[in-house]
């Protein structure tokens, strides 16, 4: 479990729901387990760069598209 | 040897499956919240305040029958009731270390590790301040009961041994859902 200050933001819940790809799916796909990307997308868990390059490779965007160190903006939001 | 190395290699197989299976199951739901957590960490607990009572009634009574009927029941409740509470806590925290490594993912690795970690740390403790209780008591006594020395070791490892699974299932924040939608 990662602490606030070494907290990654990601988008899976996103990506996710926009794929149509259940959490049990993306655990399969990832060889991890459902948990996993629970604690991942809850933001209690910050991914090895090997896990966070498969996400991105999973749903073919880039990583930075997926993971960030700062809070995405929110969409319709200015910036 | 190559149908006997098959053979071993299907029943690992087998085994691993099994493994996983038993992973893949959810957190039983009333183990989900951290007060049910903390409440199945009060009984293991109390579980093994049983066999460190047992010891407490062979240093002071053995040898007698009263030391000995009291040990013999309170190692059977503590042992009947340990049964199913710590396999329900090796349930929930998912550290068990009879899982093999390559069956967890990077997540529950560290989770185990860090379970196993701080488990050593208090292990440490427990066997310091048993040794330092047991050298105070050998020091008050004239004979020192077998009884007592062998009770005492019991509940120690039994101590040692579950404290990584009750460790983990204290720290451990509430597991998601399958199909909980964040």
């Amino acid at each position: 479990m990662s602490t606030d200050k070494e907290n990654v933001h990601n988008r899976i819940p996103m990506l996710r729901a926009e794929r149509g790809v259940s959490r049990r799916d993306l655990a399969t796909a990832l060889g991890v387990h459902y948990q996993t990307i629970g604690y991942l997308e809850r933001g209690e868990y910050s991914p090895s760069l090997h896990l966070a390059l498969r996400i991105a490779e999973y749903f073919e965007v880039p990583v930075e598209v997926v993971f960030s160190l700062h809070p995405f903006p929110r969409l319709g939001s200015p910036s | 040897m190559t149908v006997m190395r098959e053979s071993t290699m299907s029943k690992r197989s087998k085994r691993d499956e099994r493994l996983q299976k038993l992973m893949e199951q959810d957190v039983p739901a009333r183990y989900r919240s951290h007060k049910g957590r903390l409440r199945l960490v009060a009984l293991g607990v109390g579980c093994l305040a049983l066999f460190w009572a047992a010891s407490v009634v062979c240093w002071l009574l053995a040898p007698s029958t009263t030391a000995m009927v009291s040990t013999f029941v309170l190692c059977g409740v503590g042992l009947a009731a340990g049964a199913w509470v710590f396999g329900t806590l090796i349930l929930v925290s998912g550290v068990s270390g009879r899982i093999p490594e390559h069956l967890l993912d990077e997540r529950q690795l560290q989770q185990r590790y860090r379970a196993h970690a701080d488990a050593h740390r208090a292990s440490l403790l427990l066997v310091f301040v048993t040794c330092f209780v047991v050298l105070i008591l050998m020091g008050d006594h004239d004979h020192v009961s077998a009884a007592a020395v062998v009770v005492t070791f019991f509940a120690l490892l039994a101590s040692i041994a579950a404290l990584p699974y009750l460790i983990a299932t204290w720290k451990m924040t509430d597991p998601p859902a399958i199909d909980e939608e964040p």
